[in-house]
């Protein structure tokens, strides 16, 4: 067989095949209508989601102090250093949604399928590693605030149950106060430790094979 | 604009076909694929601006969304279950000979990266290395570099001349 036999096969085969598949005007604009979302579009999504889950904590947490908080306490008033830590978790959550937003734009300010495919490579590598930079980032802050709630609750505790005996929190049966310490940071551990590989597995399930093949399709073009 | 939009990809959808026939192994990658290119098109359509040929930048646009594509690599085609029936050809002046070529050719083309397969298409479609360069936009030199070493590959399966 020759290589000229071949192109006059393929020519034979690609024309037969194309009218085989041919869509008139209706069914194109059908397709771009119904279209499902591509990559990009899913991250956009999945950032959009993440700023819907910030918003909705930070509401939380500002609830919590001004609201639920002295409910539950029935008149007690609150400990400003604990509004003080929530406050500061709502600013580091609002902070690093900027933060998000901004690098996000930036790493997708350069893409577009119309590049040439070492730019296109690129971009998208860039963007994945910029989201996959956040969603850790995101997923570190949720972990921080669960254990600086953690804290605040366990140092809330000890003092209601030192003003409920009527005691000073040094006259507290310091034994049994460990004990209770210690069962609630290796709960507090074992949850973190499970978020985190929990997410950390979901993201590597979602794009890590995906990253790692553009990757070696960009190292083949750099060759 | 969607219209003409349309319109145009109407007349030039043969250059999507033919990228979804050289990256797709089932009729299902193959819609989603031709969607996503189609979807990849219209976004950029707006950025098209007669720098070069209408089918120059159709073909970057369809094979860099084929290579880039999301689905297709995570469902990781198996290369041995090619649809035999995908590359029939239905055609009065049916030649085996000619079934016999397309079918190895296929088997062959499975085997290859996702930038050789786009080299090798193009080069089917009678592009000159230039034109490949311009579409693919790797240089002239690697596109020569890679395309002996895809002949090379296609003689090791196809036992082909040059």
């Amino acid at each position: 067989m020759k290589l000229q036999d071949l192109k006059s096969a393929w020519n034979q085969y690609s024309s037969t095949d194309a009218s085989r598949h041919q869509l008139d005007e209706s069914d194109l604009q059908n397709m771009l209508r119904k279209r499902t979302l591509g990559l990009i579009e899913r991250i956009d999504r999945n950032i959009r989601i993440g700023f819907a889950i910030f918003v909705a904590l930070s509401l939380f947490f500002i609830l919590d102090d001004f609201v639920i908080s002295p409910l539950l306490a029935g008149g007690t008033d609150i400990p400003t250093w604990i509004i003080l830590i929530n406050g500061i978790s709502v600013l580091i959550i609002v902070g690093s949604f900027i933060y998000f937003y901004i690098a996000y734009s930036r790493a997708k300010n350069d893409y577009s399928q119309s590049n040439d495919l070492k730019h296109v490579l690129q971009s998208m590598v860039h963007i994945i590693h910029t989201y996959r930079r956040l969603f850790y980032w995101a997923l570190g802050i949720l972990l921080l605030v669960n254990c600086i709630n953690f804290f605040t609750g366990l140092l809330t505790g000890i003092e209601a149950a030192a003003s409920r005996y009527h005691v000073a929190i040094e006259d507290l049966d310091h034994r049994q106060l460990l004990r209770k310490t210690a069962a609630g940071m290796v709960i507090l551990v074992i949850l973190i430790a499970f978020l985190f590989f929990f997410f950390r597995w979901g993201f590597r399930k979602l794009y890590g094979r995906y990253v790692t093949q553009l990757e070696e399709t960009l190292k083949e073009l750099e060759e | 604009m969607e219209k003409e939009f349309v319109k145009i990809i109407s007349e030039n959808q043969g250059i999507i076909h033919k990228v979804c026939s050289i990256y797709c192994d089932s009729e299902e990658d193959r819609r989603d694929l031709f969607q996503e290119i189609l979807a990849q098109l219209w976004k950029s359509y707006a950025t098209f601006r007669n720098e070069s040929k209408f089918s120059t930048w159709m073909y970057r646009v369809a094979i860099n969304t084929a290579i880039t594509s999301f689905k297709k690599i995570k469902r990781q085609p198996d290369q041995k279950s090619l649809e035999i029936e995908s590359v029939q050809i239905e055609n009065e002046e049916y030649d085996p000979e000619v079934e016999e070529q397309i079918l190895l050719l296929h088997k062959a083309i499975a085997q290859l990266s996702g930038i050789e397969k786009s080299i090798v298409l193009l080069f089917l479609e009678n592009k000159d290395y230039e034109e490949i360069a311009e579409i693919t936009g790797i240089t002239r030199n690697y596109v020569r570099v890679k395309m002996n070493r895809i002949k090379h590959k296609l003689k090791k399966q196809m036992d082909i001349e040059e």
